[in-house]
């Protein structure tokens, strides 16, 4: 705070304070002679009353000192300035960075959070009254209402009104900078205010820095922790479940309050409907599995919901599938060999399996899974490099193949095996059983459809079991030699096979168990793809190139709502692009060609949002920032100065009006 | 004789008239009067029987008694006297307030009472005395009941002025010898005194059998300071200097003088003496119920 005289000049009235004391003074020196008979008594009197009359004597000095100095100080027109406060005719430039992510739709009592921000906007508009201002907003994609700042208040004033909080994770830093570039381009004093919830998981860790010329004020809008429940996950295992195949679909819904909750979680699957209740803990989360079927091949839309709260933007989540109609086996084996034979049996025996041959298993062509009957050992590294980019291999080695190609290909230590693979046979073979645990053979753990992997071994590959030790054995001879094992990547598994699929060299694929045992393995281990192809950020633009380019003709996409959205086309690096025109809200968005959709684009509501909780106390932003929890006005308005000369004179009056009941003993007993 | 006198007027002499001066106590005395004595006489009232001792008046002796119980037994009656009446009259600097010509000063006041009450008493035949005191006795007129002591105590009242400090109890100190009979003694004064060094001094009175008055003479504006604004305080009898503001300690002073008086009134009842505050701007005639019995 600081004090601004507009009347300086007059500062020579304050000596009339003077006046008062020159008067008591004077009147001391010569008060009327009165004779009285008896002294004794009255100083006796004196003396027992001192300590009152004196004090009061004194009071009424000072109050009539006092009385007199308010006065003088008015004429000199005091103003009281907080101590940024801008200098008397300095232009000022007001940047209001308004938060408007998802957070800001939580309602504190009659309105929600992003209306009070609205007004505590407009209120720093108009007491500000800044001679440039502007927007900028912190939403997906931070953006300003003008290019720079400048004097059309009421258009702010306007866009203020039309302005929603947006379903979208706010892009604090990227606002940041853009504000500050905002203020930087302005004139005179720069002012940015910033206005928001403050909500902890998205400001808790921002570390806003601002130049010294900037002067920055936190207005927190929050007036409590919402309490909330939100759907926070939808998964489906597999992300692209092949037609017939039951998916799992996992959902995780959280409870942000204080209160243990029960809400009824439902999950409809392209028209078939599931719910149960989910009991949340306080400030903890659940998990409820659905198993979805999927009939055919297509596009299926998942859609999970709980019951609404009052924050009812994050009680819905989306889900897009791809029904698969088969997946591809690339078989690197000659087209008339035994194991081609095999595995054609197998295509034809399941219809959601499809086999391509694979003359070079280095470079096969798109598929899920590369079978290598008789790997000679040849290109590890890029075998490895096509299972962690979602490739899964099914390996059995050949006898004189390198064991370090093993190793390398099981990523083990490279001086973990060393020579050449060897051969072992045996007349009456070898009986070998799953391990247990593994799902791809929890078909068979009840024992109704016999052992998976039965039949009569005679020939197989000496495993270092350096190697073998290293990954996961799903299925073992019966002396204990690893025959199925299995080393995890980033993607999809490298199984390391030493059951023959030559029924020369073992019966295994001649048993009834064959079939179902290598279907489930291969169900089981097939790549682990990212079920997000069609996710994309909330606030974003939903975008699609089409493969067929014939399509764009007939292209269109239909919001959530199922109204269409404005599309325009771009140029990619893949070639055209189509594009919304509007930011994409929660929901599934489906792109249609010939009014078929072809494909979604799945915009969910940010995670990051659901937790309302506010900053105990608004960050400060350096050293020229401030924290206004009151009226952003009464602030402003010290900014402009407060007047005190009406202060001063009615302390003046009240000076005055007490002081006869000060000075009369009368008036004050009654 | 001269009998315009300043204290003494005509109309309150007729007023007067209808007043008597009685004394609760019983008196000393040379004459025989209406009041009663511890001195046996001669009266229609019986006091006691008492043995006959040698040399005692056989005129008193009761010969019935002696008739029936061969024992000389004296009938003794009490012997009725006349009154002393004591009056002890301030006249420090003190008694001069108020000092303004329209109004009666203490001094004044008291005088006139004292003028009345010197012709009632005489009026009966009693006896009055005078004693003038500040801090001592100024002047000291013995007991007289003649129309010349009369002249004599008018003359002395009306050349009296106001002097010295007071000192009350020492003057009651110094004049207890002068008072040969004891009767009754009226203290006129503004008793700006301790109030026990005055009942310390009173006591030698007291256990004579002297009936005690204490009249309390002060001024209203003594009784009330009144709303002056800060004025410098001048002491009459002392000439200090006080500078204060009477407003400020109106109630305060009006407490002190209360308080003063409340005191008085205690150590008076408890001795049997009469006390009775006296407002300047009462009329003295209201004092004379003080002696009726």
């Amino acid at each position: 705070m600081s004090l601004f005289l507009q009347q300086p000049w007059l500062l020579p009235l304050l000596a009339l304070a003077a006046l008062p004391l020159l008067v008591h003074l004077l009147s001391r020196t010569r008060p009327p002679v009165y004779r009285f008979s008896n002294l004794d008594f009255l100083q006796r009197v004196v003396r027992r009353t001192n300590r009152f009359r004196k004090p009061k004597d004194w009071l009424l000095l000072i109050l009539r000192t006092l009385a007199i100095l308010a006065l003088a100080a008015a004429f000199l027109g005091p103003l009281l300035l907080s101590k940024s406060a801008p200098l008397p005719g300095e232009r000022t430039t007001l940047v209001l960075l308004v938060d408007r992510s998802a957070s800001m739709a939580a309602r504190d009592g009659a309105a929600t959070r992003f209306e009070s921000a609205i007004l505590a906007a407009r209120e720093a508009l108009s007491s500000i009254r800044p001679d440039a201002a502007n927007v900028v907003w912190i939403d997906a994609e931070p953006s300003a209402v003008f290019p720079e700042p400048a004097p059309n208040r009421a258009f702010l004033g306007e866009s203020l009104d039309q302005a929603g909080a947006r379903p979208e994770a706010g892009a604090l830093a990227r606002a940041w900078e853009l504000a500050l570039r905002q203020c930087a381009i302005g004139t005179g004093r720069k002012e940015l205010v910033v206005i928001s919830d403050f909500q902890a998981s998205a400001w808790k860790a921002f570390d806003g820095t601002v130049p010294s010329d900037i002067h920055v004020r936190a207005v927190p809008v929050a007036k409590g922790d919402a309490p909330n429940i939100a759907l926070t996950s939808l998964v489906a295992s597999p992300a692209e479940p092949v037609a017939g195949q039951e998916a799992t679909v996992l959902c995780r819904v959280r409870n942000f309050s204080g209160e243990a909750r029960r809400p009824l979680l439902s999950l409809d699957a392209g028209g078939s409907h599931q719910s149960r209740p989910v009991d949340l803990p306080a400030w903890g989360e659940a998990e409820a599995a659905f198993t979805v079927r999927c009939p055919a091949a297509g596009l299926l839309a998942l859609t999970a919901a709980i019951d609404e709260d009052s924050f009812p933007g994050d009680d819905r989540r989306y889900l897009a599938l791809r029904v698969r109609e088969s997946l591809r086996l690339a078989v690197a084996a000659p087209a008339n060999s035994a194991e081609a034979r095999v595995a054609r049996s197998l295509a034809d025996a399941l219809p959601w399996l499809d086999t391509v041959d694979c003359p070079d298993p280095a470079n096969p062509p798109p598929c899920d899974l590369l079978l290598i009957p008789a790997w000679d050992g040849s290109s590890p590294e890029k075998l490895r490099a096509l299972a962690e980019q979602s490739t899964t291999l099914i390996v059995h080695p050949a006898p004189g193949s390198p064991a370090k190609s093993l190793s390398v290909l099981a990523s083990t230590p490279p001086d973990a095996a060393d020579g050449m693979l060897t051969i072992e046979t045996k007349q009456d073979g070898w009986q070998s059983m799953p391990a247990e645990g593994h799902p791809a053979f929890a078909l068979f753990a009840s024992g109704e459809f016999g052992n998976p992997l039965a039949g009569t071994i005679r020939q197989r590959v000496r495993l270092p079991a350096s190697v073998t030790g290293k990954g996961e054995t799903l299925g073992r001879f019966a002396d204990g030699t690893p025959a199925l094992v299995s080393f995890p990547t980033a993607s999809a598994p490298i199984i390391l096979c030493n059951l023959p699929l030559d029924p020369a060299a073992g019966d295994w694929t001649t048993r009834q168990s064959f079939l179902p045992a290598f279907a489930e393995l291969i169900l089981h281990t097939r790549p682990n793809k990212p079920g997000d192809h069609f996710a994309i950020e909330s606030g974003s633009l939903p975008a699609w190139s089409p493969s067929d380019p014939s399509q764009a003709a007939t292209l269109t996409l239909a919001g959530p709502d199922g109204k269409p959205v404005p599309l325009e086309q771009t140029t990619g690096t893949g070639g055209p692009v189509w594009r919304a025109r509007q930011p994409a809200t929660p929901g599934i968005h489906a792109w249609l060609v010939s009014g078929q959709p072809v494909h979604y684009s799945v915009a969910n509501f940010p995670e990051s949002e659901s937790d309302l909780r506010a900053l105990p106390e608004p960050p400060t932003f350096g050293p020229g920032s401030s924290r206004t929890n009151d009226s952003l006005a009464r602030a402003a308005a010290l900014d402009h100065g407060l007047p005190l000369w009406p202060w001063l004179i009615g302390l003046t009056l009240l000076a005055m009006l007490v002081e006869p009941w000060i000075a009369s003993p009368t008036l004050r007993k009654s | 004789m001269n009998t315009a006198w300043k204290y003494l007027k005509p109309e309150d002499i007729r007023r007067l008239k209808n007043y008597e001066f009685g004394a609760k106590a019983m008196v000393e005395g040379y004459l025989s009067g209406r009041h009663r004595s511890k001195q046996r006489g001669a009266s229609i009232e019986f006091h006691e029987f008492r043995q006959y001792v040698p040399g005692d008046d056989l005129a008193q002796v009761d010969w019935r008694v002696f008739a029936r119980n061969d024992k000389l037994f004296l009938r003794t009656f009490e012997q009725e006297t006349n009154l002393e009446c004591h009056i002890f009259l301030d006249a420090s600097a003190s008694m001069a307030f108020p000092e303004q010509e329209q109004r009666l000063t203490k001094l004044e006041y008291a005088s006139f009472f004292a003028a009345c009450l010197s012709w009632l008493v005489t009026s009966k035949n009693d006896r009055v005395s005078l004693t003038l005191f500040d801090q001592g006795i100024r002047k000291h007129l013995p007991p007289g009941s003649t129309r010349r002591h009369l002249h004599d105590l008018m003359t002395t009242l009306e050349h009296t002025t106001a002097g010295a400090p007071t000192d009350l109890p020492e003057v009651l100190h110094r004049a207890h010898p002068l008072l040969k009979r004891r009767g009754t003694l009226v203290i006129l004064s503004d008793l700006f005194t301790d109030p026990a060094r005055l009942f310390t001094a009173l006591n030698p009175y007291l256990h004579r059998g002297f009936r005690v008055h204490l009249f309390h003479i002060l001024d209203p504006a003594e009784l009330d300071l009144g709303n002056r604004g800060l004025s410098r305080f001048v002491d009459m009898e002392s000439d200090a200097r006080l500078t204060v503001h009477p407003q400020a300690l109106r109630d305060a002073w009006k407490k002190e003088i209360l308080d003063h008086s409340r005191t008085l009134r205690a150590l008076a009842a408890g001795r049997h003496v009469d006390y009775a505050l006296a407002p300047t701007t009462e009329s003295y005639f209201s004092l004379f119920d003080r002696f009726r019995h």
